[in-house]
Formats: C-alpha cells, structure tokens, sequence
C-alpha cells in the first residue's frame, strides 16, 4: 500500500482494519519518532510518545475531516503528545541550561559577517561524528518550539504550511522561525570551521 | 537609486526565506534577483545558508532502530480493543 490516502484506504482504517492500520504505523512510525526524539532528547520516551500517539489516531481516526494530510493530522498528535510529556517530566528535574530565546538566537542570526570556506568538504576539519555532536548540541540550544520547525521542515522535508498545521501556529511564524534556526547553524557552523564566532 | 533598484544587504539576509519560498511581490522579487546577481558577499551569503540546510541534513539524519516499529505495532496489539484489532480474544496477535 503507498502513501496515497484514497477514500479505500480511509474507509479501511476508519473501519479500523488490521492491515491497513499495521501499514499506516509502518509508514509513519519514522517521522513520528523522528519528531519526538528530537523534542525529548530520550529513546525510551519517544517510543513511549509513538506508540501513545499511534492509540490516539487508532481510537481518534473518527476525528481525522480531511482537511489535512493523515500524516499532518498524526505528527499533530504526536507533537501535542510529545509537548504535553515535556511538561509533566521535564518541567523540574530535566532543566536544560543554555537555552537560546528568540532575542538570543536572533542576535546569534546577525553575527555571521564574514564566511569561511567550509561547506566543501567539512569532513577534511572535522570526523563524521563530531559533526554529528556538535550539530545536535546545537538543535539541543533552541526551544522545543524551535526545533519541531527545523525538525518538520528542513529534516522532514514537510512544507511550511504542513508544518504550520501541525504545530498549530501561522506560516509566517514557521517562515520567521525557520530563517532564524538556518542562519543560527550557519553561525554555529561558521564558528565551527574558524570563522567570526556564534557566540550569544 | 542602486539601493532602490536592488535592495541593502540587510533587506536581503533578512527576507531570504520569503524569496526562497516564493513570497515576496514581483517587484521585491525583482530587486533580490538583481542583488544577489550583482553582490557577491551576499551570493555567498546565500550559498552558506543554503549549504547550512545541506550539511545539517546529512549529519542529522538520525533512522530510528528499525525494531521499534515491531514494537509499537505489538502494544497498538495489545492496547486496542482486539476484536477491533482484527484479533480474536486470546489469540497471539498477527504481524505481516
């Protein structure tokens, strides 16, 4: 079965049909992963958030109008799942230091005035891996609101308004945060490689 | 007049993402065109932001273990109701 929702295939999971729910989880259980990982920062929650959000689209698939993709409408659950565990773990005991506000980062976004030659060939400075790190400490700094951008749009390839209606905020919003998140890792890449530095 | 015909460099950096994503009036549109054509700094600028997405990408990419699925399709297994489910009251539940 592909990606296609035909009204076939929304009668069958509406109908709650094994086969095609199993082929749904399948198709989907990357991305929504994917989202709450990047979120949580914790393999065991994320699952746990996955596996909540798919029961919620299985017990809610009533609910699903259309107007939407079912994959917006899905990591729409997941992010609300996935926002609404922050809350309740996080909220004391997991407080990140660091993190960037919308001021921070955009004073880091303005920073970048004279580029270095790096994005040929990054790996002659630096191994796979501490690339790796050093960008996914980076993603780590920004707001949990932040990152679900970049996550969904740049890493997910979802467009701006999919994006917009899964995290429940207007297109431009999605745009002005976007732009600020790319020219952050532009920053951060910059200083990375030896040029003007990101610091906040 | 060149600031007029062309936009600032700060206009640029700025709205980059609305020229990007087709956003901007013709006239903007026109205006970034001939800016970055004729800047080089902020041509480079562009090539940077651009690359930033790129390399992100690909250090980012981060697959979940692909067991995982297996695993949330045996708790929607359990956790649904199993008639609902397709499976029959103490029966093992079916995987394709």
């Amino acid at each position: 079965m592909n990606g296609q929702l035909t009204a076939e295939r929304l009668a069958k999971l509406r109908a709650r049909d094994h086969d095609a729910f199993n082929a749904f989880v399948r198709e989907h259980h990357g991305a929504v992963y994917r989202l709450a990982h990047r979120l949580l920062r914790h393999a065991e929650d994320a699952q746990e958030v996955t596996q909540e959000s798919f029961l919620a689209a299985y017990e809610g698939i009533e609910r699903y109008e259309g107007r939407a993709s079912l994959k917006t409408w899905l990591l729409s659950i997941a992010y609300r799942k996935t926002m609404d565990r922050m809350k309740t773990r996080y909220s004391e005991s997991h407080t990140v230091s660091g993190v960037l506000d919308d001021d921070a980062l955009w004073r880091i976004a303005q920073s970048v005035q004279r580029l270095t030659d790096w994005a040929i060939d990054p790996e002659q400075h630096y191994a796979r891996g501490e690339l790796s790190e050093r960008l996914h400490e980076a993603l780590a700094r920004l707001t949990p609101e932040t990152r679900s951008v970049f996550e969904l749009r740049d890493l997910q390839g979802l467009s701006s308004q999919e994006t917009a209606d899964v995290l429940g905020i207007s297109e431009g919003a999605v745009r002005v945060r976007l732009h600020r998140v790319r020219q952050y890792l532009m920053a951060e890449l910059q200083s990375l490689f030896g040029g003007k530095g990101a610091q906040p | 007049m060149m600031k007029l015909l062309m936009g600032t460099h700060a206009e640029v950096r700025e709205f980059l993402i609305d020229y990007l994503e087709d956003q901007l009036s013709a006239l903007k549109k026109v205006q970034f065109r001939l800016h970055l054509l004729m800047c080089k700094e902020c041509g480079e600028y562009l090539r940077k932001y651009d690359s930033s997405v790129s390399l992100a990408q690909h250090y980012l990419e981060d697959p979940p273990p692909p067991e995982l699925v297996e695993l949330t399709l045996r708790f929607l297994d359990e956790r649904a109701s199993p008639r609902e489910r397709g499976v029959e009251p103490g029966a093992e539940p079916c995987h394709p």
